[in-house]
């Protein structure tokens, strides 16, 4: 208790209100199993990530991030050389007993922890050569998971990096160049993406004028997802008795496409507070965040808020034809057993620093 | 930084609310019309059953697996696919399903099909093991349905009075025997349910409307299937041994007037109708009908009406003597005649039917009168509709009024018909008739429904008149020189024997109608051949021997305790599957 009292609770509430969301909806894409073996079993270890990371202690945490970024890093070039090809994609490795690891999964929380750890040692960067290092700590990474090839998971660094950045102090002068920068390369990007991711895009572009035959190949997955959604409507079709979901027509609808299903089967109702539980959670880490003087637990809470938003948005978004359709999960609800780990690993190492605060910052302070 | 995020994410909210509240009407509407189908439930038709509660017909559940998506709209076995990837997932399919790749090929990768039928009949575990290939190819276009087939597990045995199913349009219609004649009985209730597809494999949706089927309660007969099958193997071997263009065979208790068994060659199989059968010029299929229900003369087998009549109206005593005219009666030309080995002397009533005297019989006849033979086919209900089927077309053809008049009534309609010509009637009838000779003289209607009440016979004859004709048909029987007739210790029986040569055709109709035990009749048989070719063409060689074997087994049947399991023999062809072997 005394812990909970020292730390930011607010936090603790809000995962698992998602994660029983997850669990619902795992369910229901499982064919109406109100509790999927599977699924327990994934949050039950991350429950135990959480807690075991949060009791790890925040000064073990503060000397270990190099060590973390470091085998994450080795995990990732692991994976590239001797991972598992599913779908022509390299992206897991085979543990004990069945279990799987996506590397790539482990390095978004590596990557904010090395990233709140830099900018703690070297806060408030005033000009664009300050931002390189750090950028590197990205970049490469990001390299790494593109080969993979994830384009998702690897787009999802680039919004991190300039949040927490921006939460270090950097002026907006330094990082509008940052932020323009890729919206300028994405059409020379276009040139070198895979044929399919190729396809994807041009699909995402033209949704409105799908042929049928686009609609059953390149335009799948949004087709679907899109009726999946608006069929929703104000109150959805029940629990697993979504049409596009039972019928199987919505495909990795249990894992990148989860949200079409709460969207069908809770309609608006049900979807727009999922929404906007998912980003309270963003949104309270942020704002603890902001409240703690000490940098390297102001970045890294800040980070893990970011961290949440961005998934919400990339994975909502591509799901409404926001964005080109590309696989990215939403953490504690898809299925993954990575994603759902690392959500609790990440929420355990955010209640440990926080846990350790010294006196907070009012908006005041923060402001100077 | 936190505003471009907000940014994003309330205009992702925007996207929600343009979808699910601004579209969403439209768009349910039409995710529901692509994938929501009322689909009527056909209920199982119901069981036809025998008088033990055998099966003769019955529905049973089987999967066909089909293919019902345009090639272009599907996620596996697409002509485009990688060809190594297709053949893996084509021979998959293919040798689960039992059919050759190549037609499997052919037909799943033509881009102008967009349904087929790719196997049926399916068993259990092929079922199995294509729904688990299916569902590792989710999207293949391809399909398990099931559906109800009807199943004849008595196989030939009966078959014509069982009939058979056809499809119409969908709609399976009984076109023969009980199933035409019970079409709406054995149609159960439909039922209805509203699904979400069916690709899903995951079942049904209680949300969206279900109704059960009911399948229709069973018709239960008064039909044996075992005496069905020693029927069928009877005549069978009358056809095998006698070659005759058609034979027809009827089973009846005389106690009850229940019909036991009928049947014919040709004849066919229920479960795979079409085969076993033969067409005549303009394509009908002759196996279908029954010829039991086609009329003919009944020859000698009529002589026992007109004697029980005559002795029943007092026109003659049992010790009268009738002259045989030294075997020609030369009432008109050309005369009468007896059949060879008919004794020229002197005969009683019952030598009359033992011998099978034509010129006695037209003699009894006449002295019975014009009248009297008219009221005694009457009586014995020779005209009336049987009503046992759909297709009986008529119950038999009396000689016209004008023949009956006159000079033209006793020198010429009278004898003939006292002798079984000039008259037709059905061998179904004939059975029927016959029962009321030798149960007493009572005449019971037909009875095929095991619900149906019996009603009252219609007292025909007397019992002391009854009796003597059993004593004379069983002489018949035992004349020392029919020895062809089968016998057995302990069990007497009696018959009598019609042989009519046919005008305009020259060949012959055989026919043999059989009682027994002669002590307490209960059952009769009639058994007719029509132009056979083999040896012999007199009734008793030709039919008497089966109504003989099919008479002993039926007694022994009817005295047995109904068994459920080997009512059958093998012999009969019999299926518990509808899969030819």
């Amino acid at each position: 208790m005394r812990f909970l009292k020292k730390t930011d609770w607010p936090i603790i509430p809000l995962a698992l209100g998602i994660m029983w969301v997850g669990l619902t909806v795992q369910g229901s894409v499982s064919g109406g199993v109100r509790y999927p073996p599977s699924h327990v079993i994934r949050m039950v270890v991350a429950g135990l990530a959480c807690v075991l990371c949060a009791a790890w202690g925040e000064r073990r945490w503060r000397k270990s991030p190099w060590l973390v970024y470091g085998i994450c890093l080795a995990l990732l070039v692991l994976v590239l050389l001797t991972g598992r090809s599913t779908n022509n994609a390299r992206r897991w490795i085979d543990l004990f007993g069945g279990f799987k690891l996506q590397p790539s999964e482990t390095m978004k929380f590596a990557v904010i922890l090395a990233l709140a750890k830099w900018f703690g040692d070297h806060p408030k960067p005033r000009r664009m050569a300050d931002l390189y290092r750090p950028a590197l700590l990205v970049a490469v990474p990001a390299i790494l998971v593109l080969l993979a090839p994830d384009l998702g998971t690897a787009l999802t660094f680039v919004p991190m990096f300039l949040g927490v950045a921006w939460l270090a102090g950097t002026p907006w002068r330094v990082l509008r160049w940052v932020l323009i920068l890729p919206v300028l390369l994405a059409p020379i990007a276009l040139l070198f993406i895979q044929d399919y991711q190729q396809e994807r895009v041009m699909s995402w572009w033209k949704q409105s004028e799908l042929t049928l035959e686009e609609k059953a190949d390149v335009g799948f997955h949004l087709w679907h997802s899109k009726m999946a959604v608006g069929s929703g409507g104000m109150h959805g079709f029940g629990w697993a008795r979504g049409p596009e979901n039972r019928l199987d027509r919505l495909p990795e609808r249990h894992n990148d496409f989860v949200f079409p299903v709460i969207a069908e089967e809770h309609g608006f109702v049900g979807a727009s507070l999922f929404l906007l539980l998912y980003a309270a959670l963003g949104a309270a880490a942020i704002a603890l965040a902001v409240k703690h003087r000490d940098p390297f637990t102001r970045l890294y809470l800040g980070g893990m808020g970011l961290h949440f938003l961005v998934h919400l948005i990339l994975n909502v978004g591509v799901t409404l034809g926001v964005w080109p359709t590309t696989g990215l999960p939403l953490p504690m609800v898809s299925f993954g057993g990575s994603s759902m780990a690392m959500a609790g690993v990440m929420i355990g190492v955010g209640l440990a620093l926080s846990a350790s605060r010294g006196p907070v910052f009012t908006s005041r302070a923060w402001e100077d | 930084m936190l505003a471009p995020v907000g940014i994003i994410f309330v205009l992702t909210f925007f996207r929600l609310i343009y979808f699910q509240l601004d579209q969403g009407a439209e768009v349910e509407g039409r995710v529901l019309s692509r994938v929501m189908y009322e689909t009527e439930i056909e209920a199982p038709r119901g069981k036809i059953l025998d008088r033990h509660g055998a099966v003769l017909a019955e529905d049973r559940g089987v999967w066909a697996l089909e293919m019902d998506e345009p090639a272009k709209l599907r996620r596996h076995l697409r002509p485009g696919m990688e060809r190594e990837l297709l053949k893996r997932e084509l021979t998959l399919i293919a040798e689960a399903a039992g059919v050759p790749l190549a037609e499997l090929a052919a037909v799943v990768l033509n881009p102008k099909k967009t349904y087929a039928v790719l196997a049926d009949d399916l068993s259990s575990s092929e079922h199995r093991r294509l729904a688990a290939i299916l569902r590792t190819m989710r999207g293949s276009g391809i399909k398990m349905r099931r559906h109800w087939r009807r199943v004849y597990p008595q196989g030939r045995a009966l078959a014509h009075m069982v009939g058979l199913l056809v499809d119409h349009d969908g709609k399976r219609e009984g076109v023969l025997g009980l199933e035409a004649m019970c079409q709406d009985d054995l149609h159960g209730q439909d039922g209805s349910k509203a699904s979400l597809g069916v690709a899903g494999g995951r079942g049904i949706n209680p949300a969206l409307g279900f109704q059960a089927a009911q399948e229709a309660p069973a018709v239960e007969t008064t039909l044996d299937s075992r005496i069905g099958a020693v029927l069928l193997e009877q005549l069978d071997a009358v056809q095998l041994e006698h070659n005759p263009d058609w034979v027809a065979g009827v089973v009846v208790d005389v106690r009850t007037g229940d019909l036991l068994a009928i049947g014919g060659l040709p004849d066919f199989n229920p479960n795979w109708p079409g085969e076993n059968t033969t067409r005549d010029e303009e394509g009908h299929l002759l196996g279908l009908a029954l010829p039991a229900f086609w009329p003919i003369e009944p020859g000698s087998t009529c002589k026992p009406f007109i004697v029980g009549r005559a002795l029943q109206e007092g026109a003659i005593q049992e010790t009268d003597t009738f002259s045989n005219r030294g075997g020609t009666w030369n009432i008109r030309k050309p005369p009468i005649r007896n059949a060879s080995g008919v004794p020229d002397r002197p005969m009683t009533p019952r030598e009359v039917l033992a011998y099978s005297s034509n010129i006695g019989a037209g003699q009894i006849g006449l002295k019975l009168g014009v009248d009297g033979v008219q009221r005694a086919f009457r009586d014995f209900a020779f005209w009336e509709p049987l009503g046992l089927s759909l297709r009986e077309p008529f119950p038999g053809i009396e000689p016209a009024a004008k023949y009956w008049k006159g000079k033209q009534g006793t020198i010429w309609t009278v004898p003939s018909v006292s002798m079984g010509h000039q008259l037709q009637i059905t061998p179904a009838r004939l059975a029927y008739s016959f029962a009321a000779l030798v149960n007493g003289g009572q005449y019971f209607k037909p009875r095929l429904f095991a619900g149906q009440p019996i009603a009252a016979p219609r007292k025909v004859l007397s019992e002391s008149v009854s009796k003597f004709l059993c004593m004379a048909m069983t002489d018949v029987v035992e004349m020392p020189h029919r020895v062809w007739l089968p016998r057995s210790s302990g069990f007497r029986w009696g018959g009598k024997s019609g042989t009519t040569q046919k005008l305009h055709e020259s060949n012959y109709t055989s026919l043999f109608a059989a009682f027994g035990p002669t002590e307490n009749p209960e059952i009769v048989v009639v058994i007719v051949a029509d132009n056979p070719k083999g040896k012999e063409h007199y009734g008793s060689k030709v039919a008497g021997v089966a109504a003989g074997n099919v008479l002993r087994r039926s007694v022994e049947l009817m005295a047995r305790a109904p068994r459920s399991v080997d009512l059958v023999p093998a012999s009969t062809g019999v299926m518990f599957s509808n899969r030819k072997p």
